[in-house]
């Protein structure tokens, strides 16, 4: 899969190791946007970058955006370094950590590394990345709710193309500042603890991409509660704002049921929208669940995962052989999932699959 | 062949067993007592050796690998020259689970130049090694009078010793164990979430036991053909401490920075 897209030609690339997720966008005439960061476990490269070069991509000039939709550890891995090999690209970050708080955070870790058990270590390794570029190259930027954060006009051969924030929303913003807030207060414990307390999926930046009057949707681990001032229920009638035909979905959260919303489906998307979604590890648990699986099944039969299972044996290192250690692997080969279709009126999602990758 | 015919005490002996346990703690003893012993737990490595190496003592187990390829496989080979002539005359004996796999071999290692003898192994060994050593004849191409060449030239290290370093955070403590976020420090590998019992921390690291603690693990794993040793060594780093009157003035500081105040 190292050809790359036309020029009137998007593409959407998910990878997945297993642990972590990121997603590359073609949005027209060279250019590319990333959204999230994770690491080929062989390398200790950003996939994204890996990728790009693997097409033949100047990331310095190709690279228009980088979007980080939370900053959960399996969406920042990396993001640094791609912050570093794309200095024209702007960073986007989720306000909800535009704050005198989370700064003090990363100064902490910047300080003290291990002082948030290391969750932040990776956006510490982003600021000094986006300290480096000169003035006439973009810094950090802030998404919110209804904020967009590219547009291409369109021309006589490619429709416009624009990149919208349909979250977080100014009451998940405001939730997130109260329990930064806290970290600070009397009764709060250790900085680790507070820190790794901290839900950071109400805070993501889910995305629409809008072509002309299509769009796609990456829902970053946006959840799903019944309060309409956050979560899906927040980000849907935004989304509804842009009047696109949405045929394409990025299923939030790893296909997680906290995740799902049937209004995401019924009033955003259209019938068995094309999609993907991206596993997740951690100790014993694992996303999506068959449970998961089968509720995509029923919702797309053009549903991909970027990877499966692990299946290999747990012998590439000497971890399982150590007295009163169980080790899990998290994470195995990385897994591609691309979907192209030409931006003219009509055109068509086509998938591709690496070896690691298959239907949900 | 030159036969000095002198009993010596520093001789360069490579022993060939792929039961590490067994065989680390003989070979340590005769170290303390000046000898220069390799270790290797296979014949491809022990190949390797003779063929760069001279030795004065070949100390060889019979079931090691495939048994075509077993102890008197490479002696039978050693004598015809095919390592070359560092070895060819070398002493050699067997220590190995039972005489009769020696004496049922193609090759009757009784009749070649060298044999030093067959013993069974057992608790008796250290009190008969001295014995057999002393009828030891010393390899001429050994640096036995030079310690200066014996420093240029030593022993090529066990090469199937193989060393992961881990460093980790701790995410999670439940009951008598507790989780950590592993990843390798020296190399590119994926990621483990570990759960670690309690009992593998000493009194002391366990008060600082706290999730944003800091664990690193060394393991050190000897390969043989048959057999693998382990070794393992955890470390706890506390957690950095946060004093929380400096995290407000930080704070303070940081909201004067965006014009907040």
């Amino acid at each position: 899969m190292s050809d790359g897209p036309n020029e009137g030609e998007i593409e959407i690339s998910a990878f997945g190791p297993g642990l972590g997720e990121s997603v590359v966008i073609h949005i027209g005439r060279g250019e590319w946007t990333i959204v999230d960061s994770c690491r080929n476990p062989a390398t200790g490269r950003p996939v994204a970058v890996e990728y790009l070069e693997r097409l033949k991509v100047d990331c310095a000039t190709a690279v228009c955006a980088i979007v980080i939709t939370h900053w959960d550890s399996d969406h920042i891995r990396g993001i640094g370094d791609i912050a570093a090999a794309c200095p024209n690209a702007v960073v986007w970050c989720t306000s909800a950590i535009d704050n005198a708080e989370f700064d003090v955070l990363l100064d902490t870790e910047h300080d003290q590394p291990g002082s948030t058990a290391g969750r932040l270590r990776e956006l510490v390794h982003l600021r000094e990345a986006c300290a480096l570029r000169t003035l006439d190259q973009p810094g950090i930027d802030w998404t919110s709710s209804r904020k967009r954060l590219l547009l291409r006009r369109g021309s006589e051969k490619l429709p416009q193309r624009e990149l919208w924030a349909l979250s977080p929303s100014a009451h998940s913003v405001t939730l997130t500042k109260h329990r930064l807030a806290h970290v600070f207060s009397e009764t709060s414990g250790p900085l680790a603890d507070e820190v790794k307390r901290m839900s950071r999926n109400d805070a993501s930046s889910v995305l629409m991409l809008c072509v002309g009057d299509r769009g796609a949707l990456l829902g970053a681990d946006l959840e799903h509660n019944s309060d309409k001032r956050c979560g899906w229920l927040a980000a849907i009638p935004v989304g509804c704002e842009l009047g696109v035909e949405t045929d394409f979905v990025k299923v939030p959260h790893h296909g997680s049921d906290d995740a799902h919303c049937e209004e995401m489906w019924s009033d955003l998307l259209i019938a068995r929208p094309a999609a993907v979604v991206t596993p997740y590890r951690s100790g014993g648990n694992a996303l999506p669940r068959e449970t998961d699986r089968d509720r995509i099944r029923r919702l797309t039969d053009r549903g991909y995962l970027t990877s499966p299972e692990l299946t290999k044996p747990d012998d590439e290192t000497l971890l399982h052989l150590v007295d009163e250690i169980d080790a899990v692997r998290l994470e195995g080969d990385v897994g591609h999932v691309r979907w192209r279709r030409p931006m003219a009126e009509g055109g068509r999602w086509t998938v591709e699959l690496n070896e690691v990758s298959c239907a949900i | 062949m030159t036969d000095s015919g002198a009993v010596r005490d520093d001789l360069r002996i490579l022993w060939v067993d792929d039961d590490a346990d067994w065989v680390d703690g003989f070979a340590g003893e005769l170290r303390d007592e000046s000898h220069e012993v390799a270790l290797v737990p296979s014949i491809d490595e022990a190949e390797q050796l003779l063929t760069l190496h001279a030795f004065d003592v070949l100390i060889l187990d019979q079931k090691i690998g495939s048994a075509d390829r077993g102890g008197t496989a490479l002696v039978g080979r050693l004598k015809q020259g095919t390592f070359g002539k560092l070895n060819q005359h070398s002493s050699f004996l067997f220590f190995t689970g039972s005489d009769e796999w020696v004496k049922q071999s193609d090759i009757d290692v009784e009749c070649l130049d060298g044999f030093l003898g067959i013993e069974e192994k057992g608790e008796v060994f250290s009190d008969f090694i001295g014995l057999y050593l002393e009828r030891a004849i010393p390899n001429p191409h050994c640096p036995h009078d030079d310690p200066a060449a014996r420093e240029r030239a030593p022993v090529a290290p066990v090469s199937t010793v193989r060393v992961e370093n881990w460093q980790g955070t701790v995410t999670e403590i439940e009951g008598a164990k507790f989780q950590a976020r592993l990843w390798a420090v020296d190399r590119a590998a994926p990621e483990y979430d570990a759960w670690i019992a309690l009992s593998r921390l000493t009194e002391a690291a366990r008060q600082d036991l706290a999730v944003g603690a800091t664990v690193l693990l060394r393991v050190d794993a000897h390969d043989g053909d048959r057999t693998r040793s382990v070794r393992s060594e955890l470390t706890l780093l506390p957690a950095p401490h946060v004093d929380k009157a400096e995290l407000t003035k930080a704070l303070e500081r940081a909201r004067r920075r965006r014009g907040e105040t």
